[in-house]
Parts: C-alpha cells; structure tokens; sequence
C-alpha cells in the first residue's frame, strides 16, 4: 500500500491546475513549432530548445537566489511556455548569444522581480522579444528564405549574418501565407497552425477570447482607415495580408488570450483587445513592424489590473443600484 | 499537481496536435508551393529575360560562391526542353576608382560567351553611372566574345605569340646596371643581363654588400643570413630572372604600386629594384652601352667626384663591381623637377653623357626609368606615381598597355580582346571586370583545368 498520501487540497474544486494550464498551453504551440522546424530546420529546433532551456535555468537560478524555490514535487512549467513562446517569436537566423539576452530580460526582470511563475503583470515572452527588438535591432533581422534558406544551416546560430530586408507579401499567394509557406517568425507564420492551437485552448477553457477576438476584429475594423491616412490607399488584398502576415494573429491567440497579464472581466478584456488594436495601428508607421505589435500588448498587460478594477467597481454599483431599485 | 489520468491526456492531445499540425504544414507545403515556385520564376523572368531568355532559372548552390563575395546570385536558364542554355550572374563589382557598379551578365553555357548585360539599378550612392549609350557600345563589344576579356593592344603586343616576343632594338652582347645608392642592409642591387639575337638569353639579379666582408645577398639568403617573408630570396631573384627570360619585358612582369607582383610564382619581394634595373640593362642594350662601358661610366663618375676611378679609390670587389655608393652625392644621380622634389634616377649612361657634355640618341622605346619618365614629361611627375596597376604609365586611356595581368588572371588566359569605348574606359574597364570575375568563378565552380 502506498504510503504517499498527497493528493489535491480539498478547497481546490477545478482540474485546471497552474501545471495543467501550462500543459495545455504548451500542447496548442506545438503546431506551430512543427511549422517552424518544417520550414527553417534544425536552427529553429536548436532555439527553441535553447530558449526553453535557458528559461527553466535562469528562472531556477532566481528562484534558488531569493530562496522561493518550490518543493520538490512541483516543476514550473511556465518557464518551458515563456521559453518557447520567445522562441516562437524570434527570426529563424537569430544567434544563440540574442536569444540569451532575451530569454534573461524575460525571465530575470520581466518574471522573477515580480514574484516568479502567475504574479508577473506583463508577458515575459513578449518583453524579452521587445527588448531584443529594441536594443539590438539588427539582430533580430535573420530571414534567410526562399533559396537562401538551408534547414541544416547551423552557422547562423553563433555568426549574425546580415540584416534580410523582408519582401513585399502582396506578391505572395493566400495559400503560401495562411500554411506558413514565407519568411517571418519562427511560430507566426502559419494562420492555420496558429488557430489550431487557439481552439485546442479554447475547447480546454485554458483562454479567455475577449481580448483576441476584439483585437482582430478592431485591427480589421481600423486598418482601412489607418492605411487611407498613411498611405491614401486601401486595398482588402492588403488587410488581409496584414492581419496573416504580420504575427498578429498569434499575438492575439497566445499573447492576447493569456489569464496572467491580460484583464479577466468581459468588459475589460474587450477595452484591453480594442485598446492594443488602436495602439499597433497608430504606432506602425512609425516603428518596426515587431515594436508595433509587441508594444501594445505590454501597454495593456500593464493597464490589465487597473481595467479589472474599474470593470468590478461598475458591475457592483450596477447590482447595488438594482438592489435599491427593488427595495 | 497534476493528476496521472491528466499527464495521459496531454501527452495524447500534444501528440494529436502534433500530428495534425504536420499534416498541415507538409500538406500546405506542397499545396503552395507551386505558386512559391511561381513566384520566384517570374521574379527571376522579369530580372533575366533581358539577358538570358531561358523558360525555368535555377540557382547554382556551390562552396565557390564563398570565394566570391561581389557575386550576389549564380542562375542556370533551362530551355522548355529542359537543356541549359547559359548561367546568368548577378554581381556588384569595383572600379578602380572604387565604384561600384550592379551588373548581370549571362554567358553562354557551353562556349561561355556573353550572351547578355543587364545594369542593375542602385540606390547606392557610389554606384557607378553609365549612360544607355555607352552601356550600348560596350555591350556591343562585349556580347559573342569569349570570357576572359581585356583590352587589345596596340603598341607592345605587337606578336600575340607569347613566346616569340622580344623588345626591338635590342643589340646583342652583355649588359649591366647597379643601384647608384645602397639599401637600408647595405646591399646595392645589380642586374646582368646577355642578348643573343636580340633576345634576352640570361639574367642575373642580386646584391653586393658595400661593406666588402659580407656576402652577397643571394648567398647570404641561401645561408639564413639574409631572410625574407616566403621563399628565400635567392630563389626569389631565381624565379623572377626566370620569369623575365619568358616574357622578355619587365613591364610584362605587372609589377604593381607597392612593388610586389601577383603573376610571378613564389615572388613576394620587392621586384622594384629588378624591374628598373632590368629596364636599364635593356635601354643600354637598345643604346650599345654594354657592361665594359657601363664600368667605365661608373670610373668617370667617381673621376668628376674624387678625381680617381674606382681601382685607384680600391672600390672594387673580388667580383669586379664597383662597391660604392654614391648616397651622399645625390644630385648627380637623381632628377629635380622645378619645385626641387626628387622625381626619378638617371641611369649611368645619362650620367656619363652629362658629364662628358655629350647628348645621348634614345631610341623611340619608352625608357624605363623615372629619369627618363621625366624626360618625356619633365612637368608631370604624378601621372607616372598614380599609375594603375597593371597598366604602364603615360598612355592616353585609349591605348594603354596591359602588362601581363588582369584582374588577377595572366594575360595569357585570356580568350577575346576588345577595344575600350570612346569616353567609357573606366565603364568599360569595369564591365569587363564583371566579365571576368564571372570567368573566375566558373573556373573555380566547374573545376576548370586552364
């Protein structure tokens, strides 16, 4: 008879464990790692593997220094989800040395000094890709595609090759853009691997859809309009492009969708996915496309409790207002 | 914790989703990438066509490629049939002056002719700018003509034959000529040389210390006294006597600014001394002054200085060289121009002539020494320092003389030779830099045996 007599604390009514949560987040992402080896080869493994492993050290290594290391029987999966939603985020021809850098930005200030794994306000994967983007811009800009692209090139890894200018992706197909088949990110590139994963979280209830749907919905809603102010243009060939093209998608599928950093309200989550939408589109002709889209999300992560709160204080005073009504 | 039954089901579900985000990945793949295909084909069509008119490019994956940072892109054009039909090369190469000039170039697959040229337009500031017209006449030259190209010439390759070539006007017999000064080891360089019916039959290149104790630099070379970088320079001097023996003229030796030659074997040292010396040897070949009368030259230049020749004064060796140098009087070997810069060296037939106040006849030969540079053009000493490499000094841009390298492939290996355009040397120097740097590239890439 086994003399282990831990089980669930009694007050925990759901199966939707920190772990479990993770677990599935995990699993959803797995399409568009698939997508991203497939197309870019033994690189795009190595980062990820590199990311998610450095995340797990640096985060174990925080944990150790401030003496918050949990027991034993319990292993923070969120590191391996940070890990490899950075890595998801980063060019394929990144060097190793830029992803440390982004993988200890996001682990060490964006995670660890806010009290580890659940008490972060803003998404360390997103800080850590901002940082990168931000401080070492050339860095990030290894895009090798087409002929150019060999998915067994290793070097890119340790030398940073010149910076790819990106083509225009109006020339590509619909059927080359929604199955990943163009140079972008490692994970963001696949529309259809990217919504697998967003219904897999949402049929396991691991994804709150406010925010991402009012997102897209508002990045659709908006875009005409800002593309006629910028450029006296428009086209739907264009918008659509965008909207699959440009990460946006998964941004709002596992940035957007997280239930850390992103308000947990109706109300709120809908204001934080419109308010981000607004924010990419009046900050892209200004900055790199990835800053315009990174951005925003840490805008609303930071504006995320303060959302809540207000979306609380309102839905009492509603009930209490009915309740007088009554009376 | 998570529970067992949970762990279960999330392997299962990751597996699932792995499955099925392979199935689209690989399913998309195929799916699209006919139009990726699509695409690029009409990508390379709109940038090709104009030079190669080929139904399918592809794009030559090679090593060689490494050893070609100006080449940006190397395509194969297949015909409907499926036949190749000629390599198109997409390159940004240098001008002399530093320019840089975008240009595709496509060759014929099996002659590698040119088939076609194609500007690449460029918003680099320093592109190099070429007007529709000349870009015209040079492609007219250029398209038919086998790779490599240079310039034909008009003056000294006279006898495309290599191995027939000799300089006119040589007269036979043995001739000589040393370094009025010694170098910073002490050493002065000499250069003998014999003509036998008008050919150089012997050359001998080395230095005699003027401290009489010490060897020669050959001999001291071959004994580890003397060293230089690479080979020792007795065999240096060796295989520079010998290259000359072959081509029969220095200036064929493209000697470039710094001294140094690319073309020579083995070579590495400072040919400078050797080329004006030889130079020399061949003037005073040209002129009769063979080695007797150039010692005597050196006795009446010691006379004009010191009263006394060069026995009287015991500066002659074991070998019978005259070991003096006359370093600490340089006017009477070196040449002024009007602002008392020193510009070249006389040579010590020159010397001889001046001090017995007798004119001596220079045949139609373009000398070789700076002196006689400054002869020719006493009030341009720039145009001989600031000349290209590669290219004797003083032709008007239309006629210049090519030495025996171009672009760093031996004259000899050149298979066609054009004329540069009216008013478009450097543009046209330029393009055929292009051209021939794709014919390096191939010669690395198809293992060519030239």
């Amino acid at each position: 008879m086994s003399t282990d007599r831990r089980q669930l604390a009694p007050f925990i009514h759901t199966e939707k464990s920190a772990p479990y949560i993770y677990l599935t987040f995990l699993a959803s992402l797995v399409p568009c790692i698939v997508c991203g080896i497939f197309y870019y080869g033994l690189r795009a493994a190595v980062l990820i593997l590199f990311c998610m492993g450095m995340f797990v050290v640096s985060d174990n290594l925080c944990m150790r220094i401030t003496h918050r290391r949990a027991s034993g029987d319990y292993f923070d999966v969120s590191s391996l989800v940070e890990g490899l939603l950075l890595a998801l985020l980063l060019p394929p021809d990144t060097t190793l040395l830029t992803a440390l850098v982004a993988v200890l930005f996001a682990s060490v200030i964006t995670k660890q000094m806010f009290g580890g794994a659940g008490s972060n306000i803003i998404n360390p994967a997103c800080a850590g890709r901002l940082c990168v983007e931000l401080i070492m811009p050339s860095a990030v800009q290894g895009f090798s595609y087409g002929e150019d692209n060999s998915k067994f090139a290793v070097m890119s890894l340790i030398f940073q090759g010149e910076p790819v200018e990106l083509p225009n992706y109006t020339q590509f197909s619909f059927s080359e853009l929604i199955t990943g088949n163009y140079p972008s990110c490692i994970g963001t590139a696949c529309l259809i691997c990217i919504l697998i994963g967003g219904v897999f979280l949402t049929l396991k209830g691991t994804m709150r859809l406010y925010s991402p749907i009012s997102y897209i919905v508002t990045l659709f809603v908006l875009y005409p309009i800002a593309t006629l102010v910028e450029t006296k243009s428009f086209t739907f060939d264009g918008l659509a492009v965008y909207i699959i093209s440009s990460g946006a998608v998964f941004i709002a599928v596992f940035l957007l969708g997280d239930l850390t950093t992103m308000p947990s309200r109706f109300a709120s989550g809908v204001f934080a996915g419109i308010v981000c939408a607004v924010l990419t589109l009046v900050t892209k002709p200004f900055v790199s496309p990835m800053v315009s889209l990174l951005a925003p999300v840490l805008a609303v992560n930071f504006l995320s409790f303060v959302l809540d709160f207000f979306s609380k204080t309102l839905s009492r005073r509603k009930v209490r207002s009915r309740e007088v009504d009554v009376s | 914790m998570m529970t067992h039954s949970q762990l279960k089901q999330f392997i299962t579900e990751a597996i699932l989703l792995l499955i099925i985000g392979a199935a689209v990945v690989i399913g998309g793949y195929f799916l699209s990438n006919d139009n990726a295909n699509r695409r690029i084909q009409n990508e390379y069509h709109t940038r090709f066509s104009s030079v190669l008119d080929a139904s399918v490019y592809e794009k030559v994956k090679s090593k060689a490629l490494n050893d070609f940072p100006e080449i940006k892109g190397v395509y194969i054009g297949y015909n409907e049939a499926g036949l190749p039909e000629g390599y198109v090369m997409d390159l940004t190469v240098k001008s002399t002056s530093g320019q840089n000039l975008s240009i595709i170039v496509s060759l014929d697959y099996e002659s590698t002719r040119v088939k076609g040229l194609s500007l690449v337009p460029s918003n680099d500031p320093n592109a190099m700018q070429i007007s529709d017209s000349d870009m015209e006449m040079i492609s007219d030259k250029l398209i038919g003509k086998q790779i490599p190209v240079a310039f034909v010439t008009e003056e000294e390759f006279e006898d495309d034959d290599t191995e027939n070539y000799t300089i006119k006007g040589m007269k036979d017999g043995v001739y000589y000529a040393q370094r009025l000064f010694d170098d910073r080891n002490r050493y002065i360089d000499y250069v003998e040389m014999e003509v036998v019916n008008g050919v150089i039959t012997r050359v001998n290149w080395d230095a005699f210390s003027t401290d009489k104790t010490n060897q020669d630099r050959g001999e001291a070379s071959l004994k580890g006294a003397y060293e230089i970088s690479g080979l020792d320079w007795a065999t240096q001097s060796y295989n520079l006597c010998h290259a000359l023996l072959e081509c029969q003229d220095p200036d064929r030796l493209a000697m470039k600014s710094d001294g140094t030659t690319d073309i020579v074997d083995g070579v590495t040292c400072d040919i400078r001394p050797f080329v004006e010396l030889a130079k020399e040897c061949i003037s005073n070949s040209q002129n009769g002054y063979d080695k007797t009368r150039y010692m005597k030259g050196l006795d009446v230049m010691l006379l004009s200085l010191y009263e006394k020749d060069a026995e009287e004064l015991e500066y002659i060796n074991d070998d019978g060289h005259v070991v003096f140098s006359f370093e600490k009087d340089p006017e009477i070997y070196t040449i002024y121009n009007d602002d008392e810069v020193a510009i070249g060296y006389k040579s010590v037939r020159e010397i001889e002539a001046e001090i017995n106040g007798t004119t001596h006849v220079l045949n139609n030969t373009p000398s070789v020494t700076p002196a006689d540079q400054a002869d020719v053009q006493p009030n341009k000493p720039a145009d001989y320092d600031s000349s290209e490499d590669g290219l004797t000094p003083g032709g008007d841009s239309e006629n210049q003389i090519i030495t025996d390298s171009l672009d760093d492939l031996p004259m000899s290996e050149m298979a066609s030779f054009i004329e540069p355009t009216a008013e478009a040397y450097e543009q046209t120097r330029t393009v055929i830099k292009a051209c021939n740097t794709c014919y390096k590239f191939l010669k690395e890439y198809l293992n060519w045996k030239v």
